[in-house]
C-alpha cells in the first residue's frame, strides 16, 4: 500500500514535467493548427541547455539555489527566443499549406536539431546537478521520495494555474482563446495573427524547454530524449483533446500514472498499454477527453495536379520498355551495384503503397513502416520457423502486414487529418515495441538472421531480377487501384467526405479498405526486403523508416502517380551518394526536408510540370495573372 | 470619398468570381450590395476585407490602397466588418467577445465603449458574463455587430445581417444600423432582398453572377416592380 502511494507520487513528479510539453504543444496546435513535430527537440534543447546553464559551464554550480534555477529559466528563456526564430523564418510561410506539410517541416527541423546536439554536446549522456536545497529525500508513509520530486508535483499544478490566469485574464490571453477558436475573424477585427502566432509559439517553447530542463536532475540528458517525448506529448494531447490546456492536464496525470504502475503490472508493455489507451479513448471520444469536433479541418493532403489518366498504351509501352531496360542491368554493373538497385525497387514499391494512402487515399501516415516490418518478419518467420521457400514467404510477409493493418486501420480511418496521422504513428510504436520485446518469437533487438532465398534466386542478379518482376507487377496494380471503380471511390473519400457518403459510399469501409490495400503492398516491399538482407531487426518498422517513405513519396511529388518512384529512385541515391561523405545524412535530410516543403512542396514531378508548363506558356497564349 | 473600388475582380481558384467591379460609398453612407444568392455580395465583401488572397484591380480606402493588404490591417484603417455566420467566439464571454475587437480610437470617428454599445443594444445588457455559445441567434448578431464597433470603424461591412433572424429582432437591428448611421459611421450591406435595405440605405448597387447591374437609389429601385424583378427576384 504506502508502496503503491510513492509509486503515485513519483507517477505525479513526471506528470508535471510532460504535462509541461503537453501543455506548449496543445497551445500551439489551437491557435496555428500546426502539430509540432520538433516540440521534444526544444524539450531535450531546454534540458542540455539546463545542463549548461547550472553545470556544463561550472560558474553557476556554486551558485545555489539562484544559480541552478536561474539556470533552468535562462535555458528555458533562450529556447523560447529559438522557437519565436523558428515560427517567423519557417512556419510562417506555410501556415496556409495541409495538414502534412507542416508537419513534415517541423519534423525535419526535429532531424536537425538531434544531429546539432550531437555536434554540440557529444554523444555521450550528461549526468545533472541536485537542485540545490532540494537533495534529500521525504518520508512519506514510511517510503523515502525525494525532496525535488515533491517540488516537481507542485510545478505542474501551478503552472497549469499560471497558464489559466494568462489565458483569461489578460487581453493577450484572450486574444489566443479567441484565435484558437477562428483565426480569420481575429484578423478581420484588426489584431495582427503573425505576432500573435509567434507570442504562441514562443510560450510553448519556453513551457517545453522549462518540461525538459527541470527533468535534468532526475535523469540523465541524452539525444534521443526528443523522439521519447515527443511519442508521449503526442499521446497526452491527443487523449487531452488537442488544444485544451486543462485536458492536457488529466491527459498527462494518467499517462504518467499508467507509466508508473503499468511497468509494476505489465514491465514488458508499458508503451503498449500507453498506445492501447490512446486508441481506445480517440475510439470513444475521437476528440479527445475535453476536446471538441473541429469546425473546419483543412485538407490533409494537396489537391491532385491536373487530371489522373490511364496510362493507355503508350504508357504501358513505356512502361514495359523501362522494365526491360532495368533488367539489363545486371550485364553490365557488378553485384554491389546490382544488389542496391534491388533495394531501391524495394523503396519504390514502399513509395508506392504509402502513395496510395497518401495521395489516393487523402489518409497521411507516419506509421507506414510498421506494414514494411511487419512484412519482413512475417517472411523471416515462415523461412526460419518453417523452413518455408521463399515463394511462401512472400505470401506470408504480406499477409502478416494485412492482419496488422486490418486492426491498426479499423482505428485510424474513424478519424481523419493529424490525428489519423498520429494513431498510425501509435500503431507503429506498438509494433515496434512488441517486436522489440516479444524476445521469443522475434529475437528482440538482435532481430532474426539468415533469411535467404532460395538457391535458384540466390545470386544477386537472379534476386534482381525477382525484386523487378514482383516489384514492377506491383506497382503496376497500385496504378489501376487508382483506376479502377474502387480507386475513385477513394479518391471520391479524399477530396469530399460530405460529398461521396452523400452518393453512397460507405467511407469507412472504403478507406479502411484501402489502408489494408497499402498495408499489403507494403509488406510485399517488407518480406523483399528481408530476403535481399538475410536478416531483419526492429529498425525495419522504427519511425525513421516511416519517414524515409514519406519523404520519398514527397520528394516525387505526392499529386502526381509517377512521384513515388521517382522519389524512392532519387532519395535512395541521395542517401547513399551523401551516407558516403558525411556521418551528419540526418542533418542533410532535415534541411532537405524543410527545404522541399517551403520551395517545392509538388515535389520533383511538379517541379518538372511547372518548368514545363512555365515553357509552353511562354509560346501559347497567357493564363490569367492575379495581382497577389 | 470614404472607399472607392475600381474594377474589382477575384478569384476562388480557377473560377473568377468577380468581374470589374467599381463602386463607391462616401463618408457616412449607407449602401445595400443587392444580389440573388451566390450573385458574389459575401465574395465583394469578403474582397474588401483581404479574405480572398486572388483579387486584381484597385480599392482605396480613404485614399489608401486596400487589396492584398493582409486583414488586420484594413480592420486598423477604420473598416468593420461582421460576416455572414456571425463567427462569435462562442467560448468567449460577451466582455471578452468584445475585447477582441477592442482597437484605439480614431480622430474624426464616432468612439464606442461597452456602455454605449449596451445603450445601442440592450439585449447584450444583462448577458455581459454570458459565454458566446450559450446565446440566440439575434443576440448572437448583435454581438458581433458591437464586436465590430469596439474597433471604431468609420466604414462597417456587414453580410447579410438579416439572414435566420426573427421579424422582431430585425427592427431591433434596424434601430440600430439606423443610429450608428446617424452617428457618422459608414455602411455597405448585403441584403438577399430590401427588408434592412429599405429602412436604412440610400443608395443600392445590385450584382450579379460578379457583375455590377445597377447603380441607384434606394427608393427607386423599391418604386420599381421591373427593376425589382429582373435582378433581386428569384
Amino acid at each position: 500500500m504506502d508502496f503503491l502511494v510513492i509509486q503515485a507520487l513519483t507517477g505525479l513528479a513526471s506528470a508535471s514535467s510532460l504535462f509541461l510539453v503537453a501543455s506548449g504543444l496543445t497551445l500551439i496546435f489551437g491557435v496555428t493548427r500546426i502539430v509540432n513535430f520538433a516540440h521534444g527537440s526544444l524539450f531535450m534543447l531546454g534540458a542540455y541547455g539546463a545542463w549548461t546553464f547550472t553545470s556544463g559551464l561550472g560558474w553557476a554550480a556554486h551558485a545555489g539555489p539562484l544559480g541552478f534555477w536561474g539556470g533552468v529559466l535562462l535555458s528555458a528563456l533562450a529556447v523560447a527566443a529559438l522557437g519565436a526564430l523558428v515560427e517567423v523564418v519557417l512556419l510562417r510561410r506555410i501556415y496556409q499549406a495541409p495538414a502534412l506539410f507542416p508537419l513534415l517541416a517541423t519534423f525535419g527541423l526535429a532531424l536537425m536539431i538531434e544531429d546539432l546536439v550531437r555536434l554540440v554536446w557529444g554523444p555521450e549522456d550528461l549526468l545533472g546537478p541536485r537542485a540545490p536545497g532540494l537533495e534529500g529525500a521525504v518520508t512519506i508513509l514510511g517510503q523515502k521520495l525525494p525532496a525535488y520530486d515533491l517540488a516537481l508535483i507542485a510545478l505542474g499544478p501551478m503552472v497549469l494555474a499560471g497558464l489559466w490566469w494568462v489565458l483569461h485574464r489578460t487581453h493577450w490571453g484572450v486574444l489566443v482563446r479567441a484565435a484558437t477558436q477562428d483565426r480569420a475573424m481575429v484578423g478581420a477585427l484588426g489584431v495582427d495573427q503573425s505576432r500573435l502566432f509567434t507570442g504562441v509559439f514562443a510560450l510553448g517553447a519556453f513551457l517545453a524547454a522549462l518540461g525538459g530542463a527541470v527533468q535534468v536532475p532526475r535523469e540523465a540528458v541524452h539525444h534521443a530524449l526528443d523522439m521519447q517525448v515527443i511519442v508521449e506529448a503526442f499521446v497526452i494531447v491527443v487523449v487531452g483533446g488537442l488544444g485544451n490546456v486543462v485536458g492536457a492536464f488529466l491527459a498527462a496525470v494518467l499517462v504518467a500514472e499508467l507509466n508508473a504502475f503499468g511497468i509494476l503490472l505489465f514491465p514488458r508493455i508499458g508503451l503498449v498499454l500507453l498506445f492501447l489507451v490512446m486508441a481506445v479513448v480517440l475510439v470513444l471520444r475521437p476528440h479527445g477527453l475535453l476536446g471538441r469536433p473541429e469546425g473546419e479541418t483543412r485538407a490533409a493532403v494537396p489537391p491532385t495536379a491536373g487530371c489522373w489518366r490511364p496510362a493507355g498504351a503508350t504508357g504501358w509501352a513505356v512502361g514495359l520498355a523501362l522494365a526491360g531496360l532495368l533488367a539489363l542491368l545486371p550485364l553490365v554493373a557488378d553485384a554491389y551495384v546490382v544488389s542496391v538497385a534491388a533495394e531501391i525497387l524495394i523503396f519504390a514499391l514502399f513509395a508506392a503503397s504509402l502513395h496510395l494512402m497518401m495521395g489516393v487515399g487523402g489518409m497521411v501516415s507516419f506509421g507506414h513502416a510498421a506494414w514494411f516490418g511487419l512484412g519482413a518478419y512475417g517472411a523471416a518467420l515462415a523461412a526460419l520457423g518453417l523452413g518455408a521457400p521463399m515463394a511462401v514467404g512472400l505470401v506470408a510477409g504480406p499477409l502478416l502486414a494485412v492482419a496488422g493493418a486490418t486492426v491498426a486501420g479499423w482505428f485510424c480511418v474513424r478519424l481523419s487529418g493529424v490525428f489519423l496521422a498520429m494513431l498510425t504513428l501509435a500503431f507503429a510504436q506498438i509494433a515496434w515495441s512488441v517486436v522489440f520485446q516479444w524476445h521469443e518469437v522475434t529475437g528482440g533487438d538482435n532481430g532474426l538472421l539468415g533469411i535467404w532465398p532460395d538457391r535458384w534466386a540466390s545470386d544477386p542478379a537472379a534476386f534482381y531480377w525477382v525484386s523487378l518482376a514482383v516489384c514492377g507487377v506491383a506497382i503496376a496494380l497500385l496504378r489501376s487501384i487508382v483506376f479502377s471503380p474502387f480507386g475513385y471511390a477513394l479518391r471520391a473519400c479524399r477530396d469530399s467526405v460530405a460529398r461521396a457518403e452523400a452518393i453512397g459510399i460507405d467511407r469507412v469501409r472504403v478507406q479502411w479498405l484501402g489502408f489494408v490495400m497499402a498495408g499489403g503492398f507494403a509488406g510485399l516491399a517488407g518480406a523483399l526486403y528481408a530476403y535481399l538482407k538475410g536478416s531483419v531487426f526492429p529498425e525495419a518498422m522504427a519511425i525513421p523508416v516511416s519517414i524515409d517513405g514519406l519523404v520519398m513519396v514527397l520528394l516525387g511529388g505526392l499529386t502526381t502517380l509517377v512521384g513515388p518512384v521517382v522519389g524512392a529512385v532519387a532519395y535512395k541515391t541521395l542517401a547513399i551518394v551523401v551516407s558516403s561523405w558525411t556521418d551528419h545524412w540526418p542533418l542533410v535530410l532535415g534541411g532537405l526536408i524543410v527545404l522541399l516543403v517551403i520551395a517545392a512542396p509538388d515535389g520533383l514531378a511538379g517541379l518538372a510540370r511547372r518548368v514545363a508548363r512555365a515553357a509552353s506558356r511562354g509560346a501559347g497564349p497567357g493564363g490569367r495573372e492575379p495581382a497577389s | 470619398m470614404t472607399l472607392e473600388v475600381r474594377g474589382l475582380s477575384a478569384w476562388r481558384g480557377r473560377a473568377r468570381i468577380l468581374h470589374d467591379l467599381s463602386f463607391s460609398v462616401a463618408a457616412g453612407e449607407a449602401v445595400a450590395l443587392l444580389g440573388r444568392n451566390g450573385a458574389g455580395k459575401t465574395s465583394t465583401l469578403g474582397a474588401l476585407m483581404g479574405l480572398i488572397p486572388e483579387t486584381r484591380g484597385d480599392a482605396r480606402f480613404n485614399g489608401v490602397p486596400i487589396l492584398g493588404l493582409p486583414s488586420h490591417r484594413i480592420a486598423r484603417l477604420g473598416v468593420g466588418y461582421v460576416p455572414e455566420d456571425r463567427r462569435i467566439f462562442t467560448d468567449l464571454t460577451v466582455n471578452e467577445n468584445l475585447a477582441v475587437g477592442r482597437r484605439p480610437p480614431r480622430p474624426g470617428v464616432p468612439v464606442w465603449t461597452i456602455e454605449r454599445l449596451v445603450t445601442l443594444f440592450p439585449s447584450l445588457a444583462g448577458l455581459r458574463d454570458r459565454r458566446g455559445g450559450q446565446m440566440s441567434g439575434g443576440e448572437q448578431q448583435m454581438l458581433t455587430i458591437a464586436r465590430t464597433l469596439m474597433g471604431n470603424p468609420s466604414l462597417v461591412l456587414l453580410d447579410d445581417p438579416s439572414e435566420g433572424l426573427a421579424p422582431r429582432v430585425v427592427d431591433h437591428m434596424i434601430q440600430a444600423l439606423r443610429s450608428m448611421k446617424t452617428e457618422g459611421v459608414g455602411l455597405l450591406l448585403s441584403d438577399q432582398s430590401l427588408t434592412v435595405a429599405r429602412h436604412v440605405c440610400d443608395r443600392a448597387i445590385v450584382i450579379e453572377k460578379g457583375r455590377l447591374v445597377h447603380d441607384g437609389s434606394v427608393a427607386a429601385l423599391d418604386a420599381d416592380p421591373a427593376l425589382h424583378g429582373a435582378f433581386l427576384a428569384l
